[in-house]
């Protein structure tokens, strides 16, 4: 106790015996207004910070295609790459809006809808129960090739924006209601698929809300593309020419640059007088880009109807089809087969 | 500023003890600063001398506080070697001062209130936040660890 009580006393004197600077009581003024505007500029600084890391972050996670190709499956022709499929689905607009993640396979149309289902018919509102119905392909199944591109964030399988109600699109009729906005919320995956023949999107394969990615993608094959510079007459060229929706026999395939095809449709027919147009429909494309001709063998309507009563016109059995780089399919010319000659030219012009 | 006189009375009464025991606990670098602290966070209490019975109590009470607060930052920097330990400078008893130094922050807050300002163990666990019971086992914890210390 006395130990405890001389240790008291001790610090008591050591306490009492520092000695205080004299200062006046003085009031420290509010915060000033730099101090606040260096707070204000932190808070600054930390939200741009934070955007910079979740555009980061979101950057990573919809990144390129991290699906690789399965080796023990047979390569299918493909006019675009993944990358060419994955940009055409994230550059859709009103269907796609926040893209977390993005992945893209390649396969045959029978194969997704043997793992996947049938395409069915998607509702505006993704909690409401299915449309009733479900979408068909024409042509075989088994030799038509899709990208299917699974995209992960929000998804309007029926687009967000906008509904035009009443009067079709581009319409100039009055009233015209203006174009409203989906009422619906956006569904949290979906699948697109994009021809392989072309780029087309086709359609929205399926699309949910129950779960952050389509476990159902994860279990559909994964092919490897036919190689890009592929040679005129080769698989790609045949593979596009499989899906324009002409169903007669593919009888030639090829690759022609726009302008070679531009210039010999330019070209007079039969003489330096001859029939031609001023300006090919083929000048709307860069000179380089590769437009599939296609020639079929089989029945084809003549152009301005049906013959007349009495008449002995002997019906086409052959025509030319140009697949652009959009996969947009042009009748060129319908002949036969006699005078139409197949090769890497303007149908009509050899 | 137009101040009420009584902050300046109670400035004149407590300052100069509050400044010494602070500079005990942290040494006189920062000493000046926590008492500034305590005295601004009394200001900023609405209707603090309506609502504070003993406001010489409640300002050591923040003082205290805010130098175990402040300790354990220090011990923390001290530990990766950012920071020199406080050294004695011209104190008063410079070997009571190293043998405080040695103790636990909240064994130098407890030993501080009790010895200098005679505070009760309910005073001293608010201030520490520590539950009452336990104040008189820190304390002889403090008091076997100093006597350790200095003899």
């Amino acid at each position: 106790v006395s130990q405890d009580l001389e240790l008291e006393q001790r610090l008591r004197s050591a306490i009492a015996r520092v000695s205080v600077p004299d200062r006046a009581f003085r009031a420290r003024m509010p915060r000033s207004v730099l101090s606040k505007m260096l707070v204000g500029g932190g808070v600054i600084v930390l939200f741009v910070a934070a955007l910079g890391v979740g555009q980061l972050l979101t950057g990573y996670r919809s990144g390129p295609a991290a699906s690789t190709a399965d080796p023990s499956l047979a390569p299918l022709p493909s006019t675009i790459t993944s990358a060419q499929a994955i940009a055409s689905v994230r550059g859709l607009g009103d269907p796609v809006g926040r893209v977390d993640r993005i992945d893209a396979k390649l396969m045959t149309l029978e194969e997704y809808l043997r793992v996947a289902g049938p395409i069915r018919v998607l509702p505006g509102d993704p909690r409401s129960t299915d449309a009733p119905g479900i979408i068909g392909f024409a042509g075989d199944p088994s030799t038509r090739y899709v990208w299917v591109v699974a995209v992960s964030g929000e998804v309007w399988p029926q687009p967000r924006v906008p509904i035009s109600w009443g009067n079709p699109p581009f319409a100039t009729l009055s009233p015209n209601p203006a174009p409203s906005p989906t009422p619906y919320p956006p569904y949290r995956w979906g699948m697109f698929l994009v021809d392989a023949a072309g780029g087309t999107r086709l359609a929205v394969g399926d699309a949910g809300i129950a779960e952050g990615w389509p476990a159902v993608f994860d279990r559909l094959p994964n092919h490897a593309a036919v190689a890009a510079n592929a040679t005129p007459g080769d698989a790609v060229a045949a593979a596009a020419c499989a899906t324009t929706g002409y169903d007669g026999a593919v009888v030639g395939a090829f690759r022609v640059r726009a302008e070679q095809l531009a210039i010999q449709d330019e070209t007079p027919r039969g003489s330096p007088t001859g029939p031609h147009p001023m300006q090919s429909q083929f000048r709307a494309y860069a000179p380089d880009t590769l437009i599939v001709l296609c020639y079929y063998d089989g029945p084809i309507a003549a152009p301005g109807g049906p013959p007349g009563q009495g008449s002995t016109f002997r019906p086409y059995d052959r025509y030319a089809v140009a697949v652009d780089n959009t996969g947009r399919a042009i009748l060129l010319v319908a002949g036969r087969r006699d005078t139409l000659t197949v090769g890497p030219h303007m149908p009509g012009t050899r | 500023v137009q101040l009420d006189r009584r902050w300046e009375a109670l400035y004149d009464e407590c300052r100069s003890d509050l400044y010494r025991v602070a500079v005990y606990l942290l040494g006189a670098s920062e000493a000046e600063e926590v008492v500034q602290d305590a005295f601004e966070r009394a200001m900023r209490e609405q209707d603090f001398f309506d609502r504070v019975q003993a406001p010489a109590a409640w300002l050591r009470t923040v003082t205290v506080r805010l130098s175990v607060s402040r300790l354990r930052r220090r011990a923390m920097l001290e530990r990766i070697h950012l920071r020199a330990p406080e050294r004695a400078n011209g104190l008063p008893d410079p070997e009571l001062y190293d043998a405080l130094r040695s103790l636990p922050p909240l064994q130098r807050g407890a030993i501080v209130l009790r010895y200098f300002f005679g505070s009760d163990y309910a005073e001293i666990a608010r201030a520490l936040g520590m539950s009452e019971k336990s104040i008189g086992a820190t304390l002889t914890r403090a008091r076997t660890a100093l006597k350790k210390e200095l003899s």
